[in-house]
């Protein structure tokens, strides 16, 4: 059981991370049930569908960023900066999508924001049968319907 | 376009030999909303429900919420217009010793007679081409309209007008003021004045996109004196200072009296908002972080600027003097020298002849920035990137 100002994080594969209440709280999710209900702030919070090694991630993420928040001068501006770079940098891209959906259902909004950052910038120079590929999508266009698109777009291409 | 690209040691590439597993809508519109806006265009053919999202009012306005601020420059001599736009960020870089900026291609280049900027809001950038043949214009998407003829009653060349462009947010209308002065000489109205007479006069107008015309709006009362040149857009107004010859009894001559007059853009009303300082010269006005900001120069020494804030808007009590900017040198004429941005750590940038200037008010220092056009004189306005159509929308 985690100490007073702790609280009892569990992946769905049973890893269990004992964080600070102010690095936990980054996410919403875990606020909201922290606020409503007080027997999570003594008991396990179970994290549903994330595994041990993303949840991982995410509370190195939550970590920098909670202190960062509390003491501007250890943590600067361009300090969070140059660690948020780094953090995308290294990431594959299963973890990268995995991180994705995990920031989005536990309401990390920072976090969400710079993986979603991340993935436009990968895929901004692309053509769109390459967009299709990339997110499964089936064209429902009409050949003559999508020339006349990008015919309205000439500055697209 | 922008000019610092995030490094990114996992190439693009990683994403080529495999497709990422089914991603949610709503994630899908997160990232999308991060995207320039060429990408949009061109991801418009995805798919009908990409079409749709990218196409939609909604989307439209989130990421016109989410664009970086930028800087468009535009300089033009008949016959010649140059139109450039950098990043904002790029000029406040403690580290940047030249400004660089990229061109803007400007679709209506061919036969402009009197290219100038009129005014940016929400990525769309109001052009003059001809003296009076205005043009709504989206640069990112490279969309265009051209706007009615303002059908002033007097004749150009004995007039000169000046247009302004703002957005009412009230009506979601974007609308354009249009002043024609039927005497550009201000000495042939004082003598009108002397004998009580009033031969001249202003006709004041207001275009509007929903209707997609120009109506003559009647209570403009500022005319005893030459055309107002400054404008600010600030709170769904625009804001200038007019110049009226003033006859009292107890003077012997008209007197000039100085005004800082607001046009709502919404209830279509004037009004006037108090200045700070009675005694003004070579000023301009502006808005730096959010505040009505007014540049003074009171002894009229080409020395420098006072910088005032309006702190609280409508207070006339709450006009601050900021600080003083001393000029590098002495232009030796009149310059317009027009407030730029506020940064978050308090500097203020201005235009200030072929230059920008990044004055600290902490620490006295200034850095100038040399704007990267040939010729004319400059115009700078704030630009962000936006999917906003020129046309009002379907």
């Amino acid at each position: 059981m985690a100490s007073k100002g702790n609280l009892t994080l569990k992946s769905c594969n049973g890893k269990e991370f004992i964080v600070e209440e102010k690095v936990a709280v980054m996410s919403t999710t875990i606020k909201n049930m922290v606020d409503v209900d007080d027997s999570f702030a003594q008991g396990v919070i179970p994290i549903i569908g994330v595994d041990g090694k993303i949840l991982a991630k995410l509370i190195e993420y939550c970590k920098e960023h909670a202190e960062a928040d509390e003491d501007e001068e250890v943590k600067s501006e361009e300090y969070l900066k140059k660690f948020d770079e780094k953090f995308v940098d290294e990431l594959n891209l299963n973890d990268l999508y995995d991180l994705l959906k995990a920031s989005n259902y536990l309401e990390i909004t920072k976090l969400l924001n710079l993986l979603c950052q991340k993935v436009a910038s990968m895929i901004k120079g692309k053509k769109p049968e390459e967009i299709r590929r990339i997110f499964n999508i089936k064209n429902d266009f009409t050949p003559e319907e999508e020339e006349e698109i990008n015919r309205q777009n000439p500055w697209a291409f | 376009m922008r000019l610092f690209k995030r490094s990114s040691r996992t190439s693009v590439q990683d994403l080529n030999p495999k497709p990422l597993p089914n991603i949610p809508d709503d994630l899908i519109e997160q990232i999308l909303l991060k995207l320039p806006v060429k990408s949009l265009l061109r991801f418009k053919c995805v798919s009908k429900s990409w079409f749709s999202l990218i196409s939609s009012k909604q989307f439209i306005q989130n990421h016109l919420n989410l664009s970086s601020n930028d800087l468009i420059f535009g300089a033009g001599y008949p016959f010649q217009f140059e139109l450039k736009r950098t990043a904002l960020q790029s000029a406040l870089l403690f580290n940047a010793r030249f400004l660089e900026a990229t061109d803007i291609n400007c679709p209506m280049k061919k036969n402009i007679v009197s290219p100038r900027i009129i005014g940016s809001s929400n990525g769309l950038v109001c052009i003059g081409v001809d003296p009076e043949d205005l043009h709504l214009w989206n640069p990112s998407t490279g969309k265009f309209k051209k706007l009615p003829d303002p059908n002033f009653r007097s004749e150009y060349f004995s007039s000169s007008s000046l247009f302004w462009f703002g957005y009412d947010k009230v009506n979601e209308d974007y609308k354009v003021v249009g002043i024609r002065d039927s005497d550009r000489n201000p000495f042939n109205k004082l003598i009108d004045m002397l004998h009580n007479q009033k031969s001249n006069f202003t006709e004041f107008k207001l275009y509007s996109r929903k209707t997609d015309s120009w109506k003559s709006i009647e209570d403009y009362k500022y005319d005893n004196g030459p055309l107002p040149q400054q404008c600010a857009f600030l709170h769904g107004k625009l804001h200038f200072i007019v110049d009226n010859y003033i006859n009292r009894e107890e003077d012997y001559l008209p007197k000039l009296v100085h005004k800082i007059v607001s046009f709502d853009l919404a209830n279509e009303t004037f009004g006037e908002v108090g200045q700070p300082d009675p005694n003004f010269h070579d000023r301009s006005l502006g808005v730096l972080g959010g505040c009505l900001s007014f540049l003074n120069n009171p002894e009229s020494k080409n020395d420098g600027m006072d910088v005032w804030m309006m702190m609280e808007y409508g207070v006339i009590e709450s006009w601050t003097k900021v600080c003083f900017i001393p000029f590098a040198y002495n232009p030796g004429r009149f310059i317009v020298c027009a407030p730029v941005f506020l940064s978050k750590n308090g500097e203020i940038l201005l235009k200030f002849d072929q230059y920008l200037v990044l004055f600290n008010p902490k620490i006295g220092s200034r850095r100038y920035f040399q704007i990267p056009l040939r010729f004319g004189e400059i115009t700078v306005d704030m630009y962000v990137e936006s999917l906003v159509s020129p046309d009002d929308f379907p």
